[in-house]
């Protein structure tokens, strides 16, 4: 493995090497979803507190 | 440096292939659009209404500074000029304009205040990025500018000269010119409230004809949207046998 390939790679506790730009749009892509889902609840609570006053 | 920059462009732009990043990222700015107008469809404001608000803006606020930090990729060339010139795209108008409400969270309520906060329903326009109709339908009005323009001069012409007859014939009906022209709009259209209507047979002359007039002109820019769509949609497929 190359030095510059080394720099993009993250070791785990039992020595299996893991690309850093994939779990860093595993992050992305997670946190995507939080606030999407997050920003659904709180459309819908919204809409129905809303609509009962 | 540039490798994270383009990134950055890549997720921010609509998924084309298999990206998962920017897929989760179009279906984040879908959702903040609409959950955006759910104030828009309430009486009063709650807490709720304020969380949406600040939900949405942050979303919107990281969205148009990272529009600009990759506007050289959008726009195709390296140069302070690519950044000048991608702030006074209609996009990029749209998309300033959508974070503006925010201010209404500040300031105290007034009518201005109010005004702004109708700003949301620009974001609307955000979702033009992500659905490839609405980018057919837009390059379509584009091609037909021209003759949509034209009838809209001739539609245009005809409501002030049809005012300014009813108005001259017509002067205990309409307190102000505009009156005329608000009737003269409702007729050519064909709506016809009938909260405003001739008494004189000239009156009704003129109302007749206006109506005649109107369904024949207004059907006009419909006829030319429907042929420039259907030429674009064949154009397309055409593409795709090939």
């Amino acid at each position: 493995m190359t030095e510059k390939k080394k720099k993009n790679m993250l070791i785990t506790d039992d020595g299996t090497y893991i690309n850093k730009k994939e779990i860093h749009s595993r992050i992305f892509v997670a946190l995507c979803r939080i606030y999407t889902i997050a920003l659904i609840i709180v459309g819908v609570v919204a809409f129905v507190t809303g609509m009962a006053r | 440096m540039y490798d994270f920059k383009r990134r950055i462009y890549e997720v921010i732009e609509a998924s084309s292939t298999g990206d998962a990043s920017s897929k989760a990222y179009d279906v984040l700015m879908g959702t903040a659009v609409l959950v955006g107008m759910v104030p828009l469809m309430l009486k009063s404001e709650n807490t709720y209404t304020t969380l949406i608000e600040i939900l949405t803006v942050i979303i919107f606020v990281i969205d148009y500074c990272a529009r600009v930090y990759t506007a050289d990729y959008k726009m195709g060339y390296k140069s302070i000029k690519a950044y000048i010139a991608y702030i006074f795209t209609p996009l990029a108008i749209l998309d300033l304009l959508s974070i503006v409400p925010i201010v209404s969270l500040f300031l105290p309520v007034s009518s201005l205040i109010k005004l702004l906060k109708l700003f949301r329903v620009f974001r609307i326009a955000k979702l033009v990025r992500y659905s490839k109709t609405t980018v057919i339908i837009a390059n379509v009005l584009r091609k037909v500018k021209k003759q949509l323009l034209a009838v809209l001069v001739l539609i245009t012409i005809y409501i002030f000269v049809s005012a300014m007859l009813i108005f001259q014939l017509e002067p205990t009906l309409f307190e102000t010119f505009f009156d005329a022209l608000y009737w003269a709009t409702i007729s050519i259209t064909t709506i016809g409230y009938g909260d405003i209507y001739p008494k004189t047979d000239l009156g009704r002359l003129i109302t007749m004809v206006s109506a005649l007039v109107g369904v024949a002109v207004i059907a006009l820019p419909s006829g030319m949207i429907t042929a420039a769509y259907m030429n674009e949609i064949n154009k397309k497929k055409s593409k795709y046998e090939l």
